[in-house]
């Protein structure tokens, strides 16, 4: 019996809870009554699995069995360490699945199988699997995977019906632990359209920890003659110190480090340091302004200017940064807005995915968008994007080429996925030939060549001579970002048998189509996300075969 | 006067493939072109020839592989999926032949997620099976990309490209024949010319 699916923000420093009840989102507290739970796991010295506050507390005491930021060695195959075992990353981050589901049934009253987890925008399909791993290990099935920026987005608008037929441009500004993301989004009331993102996977507040213990580090050494770096209790220690230090500094001008008691192999010392805001912030401007930048680059790509945003959304412990707030609001200008607590908005927004997908979050509905960029190979190998990503489905672009050489009856179109300028740095989808072009001098005909992705994430590209009119197209196979997605796959099944009723077709391929439109629905309903991605490989070759036959029986 | 290699090809087999896979392939096309099942007349014709060129090439067909028995008898439905992974994983290009042979024969027009991948495989003779289980399992959709293959290939895959498009009379073939037209090589083009009007004119 699923009694509902929960919003999990699965994040490199701490991860959150959250579930929507009676259209109110709540975030559900672990088995110490805290909103979040550190994402760390440990083992004890017993040999105990320990995850959240009891294995951040023994980080102190014992660093080298104590793990932090697993999420950042997601989607890599190299094992981590605690102590003397090593585990595949998908491993350890389970047993931090395992603890917020077990805390949340606890809090909740009920068995939780399924959950909505979001993820960094920037994650990509290895990263994303590995998620999803995580949580199967941990007894969680996935039913879907939420961009964290769009979660904030979608919490934002969830939490604010009184704007039903406003529309407006939503920067959604993600700093957290680990990472940093971006998104420009339109929203009409309820309904969110992503129209670009960009980010950074490797710049968060650990990274201004980092900053401040080389600076403190620096100083014990200078100042103290002890180093740190050769003490990893030390390390740890002052570690955790920086942390600590950079939350105070949003609210005071100064602090403090201080290590009391430390035997340092010249007797006891009491080696202390203090930090201003103004430092801080020296060194955290750098990595402010790379956020800019990249808020910038958002704008830009979404065709917009700062002044066009209507509301500004921080999400993520390290936008309470006063500097950082500061910056942003500049540039926008705009203030932003507080309905909502930074570090807790993903999370909403995943029990807001989450309660969409148990149909219990009312007439709420998000526009998809093409999370890939096609395009076309031109001449001297460089790459001309047809389609960029973040184009809400469906979507449909055309561009007009010619021919390089006198007389060429045919021009070669090479299908590619990717953003390099250059053809050979991107992923190679596919060549189609189009023959049967006018003969006539380079640069005189005219080839039109077309993308269009449906609501199903259906990629198909045409090719005409618009002289002419003779034209080839292909459906290109296995191109979908999320192949696993059951939503698109019910929406594939039903293009599929509307293209079927059309055409006239022999039995084998009839009963084949039957069969595989019976494995799809199936797949859809209590399959597994692998069963999908195959029931959705059968159906994008059949819709192919369906579409070409489509042109060759109209003239 | 038709050479061996082209009797095979009307099956989408390679030359002197064994009488096990011959009769599947049969099977599969006799059941897509049986009269019953179309009132188009050329339908009929390609059926009766069907049935005269198998006729002809079970003579010659070689033993069937030594396969052990099913229990029950029965011949289990190919596992496209098992078979497109055998495809795409084995680093052996006789175990992808054979796989994609396989997919051909499984009467599967799904198939073509993985004999498009085929279509790009590193091995000549793996192309080649590639494009005669397109052609076999009747699939349209690789028309464009059979055009491409042709221009890039060497003269022994255009051959073979040429030598299925008249055994099979597929419309998959037809880019391809165009373009082949104007090929450099004077044997390449004429012949495409004569396979374009046998098949334009059906």
């Amino acid at each position: 019996m699923i009694r509902g699916i929960l919003g999990i923000d699965f994040g490199t420093t701490n991860s959150l809870c959250a579930w929507i009840e009676d259209g109110r989102p709540q975030i559900v507290p672990n088995d110490r009554g805290s909103r979040t739970t550190p994402s760390v796991v440990a083992l004890s010295h017993s040999g105990e699995i320990l995850v959240g506050e009891s294995a951040k507390n023994q980080a102190v005491a014992s660093p080298q069995t104590t793990l932090t930021g697993v999420k950042r060695r997601l989607g890599s195959r190299d094992p981590v360490r605690l102590g003397d075992r090593s585990f595949p990353p998908e491993e350890a981050a389970s047993w931090i699945f395992a603890k917020l589901k077990r805390d949340s049934e606890a809090f909740l009253g009920f068995p939780v199988e399924q959950a909505v987890v979001s993820v960094p925008a920037r994650f990509g399909e290895a990263q994303r699997r590995a998620v999803k791993e995580a949580a199967r290990r941990a007894g969680l099935e996935v039913p879907r995977l939420v961009n964290e920026p769009t979660a904030a987005a979608v919490a934002r608008a969830f939490l604010d019906p009184e704007e039903a037929d406003t529309e407006r441009v939503v920067l959604v500004y993600d700093f957290g632990g680990g990472t940093f993301d971006v998104t420009v989004l339109a929203a009409r009331g309820r309904v969110c359209e992503v129209l670009s993102s960009a980010g950074d996977d490797r710049l968060g507040g650990m990274d201004i920890d980092a900053l401040l213990y080389r600076e403190a580090a620096e100083a014990f050494r200078r100042d103290w003659g002890v180093d740190p770096d050769s003490d990893p209790f030390l390390a740890q220690q002052l570690m955790d110190l920086s942390e600590r230090a950079k939350i105070e500094l949003s609210s005071r001008s100064e602090v403090t480090f201080t290590i009391p008691f430390l035997n340092a192999g010249r007797g006891l010392s009491h080696p202390s340091f203090g930090l201003s805001r103004a430092r801080l912030e020296d060194l955290t401007r750098p990595l402010a302004e790379r956020t800019l930048s990249l808020v910038r680059k958002a704008l830009d790509e979404a065709g917009k200017r700062p002044m066009d945003v209507g509301a500004l959304v921080l999400s993520g412990g390290s936008s309470r940064i006063p500097l950082v707030r500061r910056m942003i609001s500049e540039l926008l200008p705009l203030e932003p807005e507080g309905r909502v607590n930074p570090e807790e908005i993903v999370a909403v927004g995943a029990a807001v995915e989450a309660a969409i997908l148990s149909g219990r979050a009312g007439g709420f509905v998000v526009r998809d968008v093409n999370s890939r960029t096609y395009g076309v190979e031109i001449e001297g190998g460089r790459f001309v994007e047809l389609l960029p990503r973040n184009e809400p489905l469906p979507s449909r672009r055309r561009r007009v080429f010619t021919t390089v050489v006198d007389g060429q009856e045919s021009v070669e179109i090479h299908i590619l996925q990717g953003e390099s300028g250059s053809a050979a740095e991107n992923l190679s989808l596919g060549r189609f030939l189009l023959p049967g072009i006018r003969k006539a001098g380079k640069g005189e005909p005219k080839i039109q060549v077309e993308f269009s992705i449906d609501e199903s994430d259906l990629l198909r590209v045409r090719a005409m001579d618009l002289d002419t009119r003779t034209e080839q197209a292909v459906v290109v196979t296995g191109s979908g970002a999320d192949g696993g997605d059951a939503e698109k796959l019910a929406r594939l099944a039903a293009r599929v048998r509307s293209l079927a009723g059309a055409e006239d077709i022999d039995n084998g391929f009839r009963s084949e189509i039957e069969e595989l439109l019976a494995r799809a629905a199936w797949a859809v309903e209590s399959g597994s996300e692998e069963d999908r991605r195959l029931a959705r490989g059968s159906l994008e070759a059949v819709a192919g075969e369906l579409l070409a036959r489509k042109k060759v029986a109209s003239p | 006067m038709k050479s061996d290699r082209e009797l095979w090809a009307v099956f989408g087999l390679p030359p002197g493939a064994d009488s096990r896979d011959l009769k599947k392939a049969f099977r599969q096309l006799t059941k897509r072109y049986h009269p019953d099942s179309s009132k188009d007349p050329a339908t009929a014709r390609r059926f009766s020839r069907v049935v005269r060129v198998y006729e002809l090439l079970s003579r010659k067909a070689g033993p069937a592989r030594e396969t052990p028995a099913e229990p029950g008898g029965t011949d289990p439905e190919e596992d496209l999926f098992a078979l497109g992974t055998e495809f795409t994983v084995s680093r052996d290009a006789v175990t992808r032949l054979e796989a994609v042979k396989r997919l051909g024969l499984s009467g599967k027009r799904s198939a073509y997620i993985f004999l498009r991948k085929a279509l790009y495989d590193d091995s000549p003779e793996v192309v080649a099976q590639a494009v005669r289980s397109v052609a076999l399992l009747g699939i349209r959709q690789a028309e464009g990309e059979m055009a491409s293959l042709f221009s890039r290939s060497g003269s022994a895959l255009k051959r073979t490209i040429l030598e299925t498009a008249r055994g099979t009379r597929e419309p998959v073939f037809l880019s391809a024949l165009r373009v082949a037209r104007s090929d450099p090589d004077a044997s390449i083009a004429s012949d495409a010319t004569e396979i374009l009007g046998s098949l334009e004119g059906c």
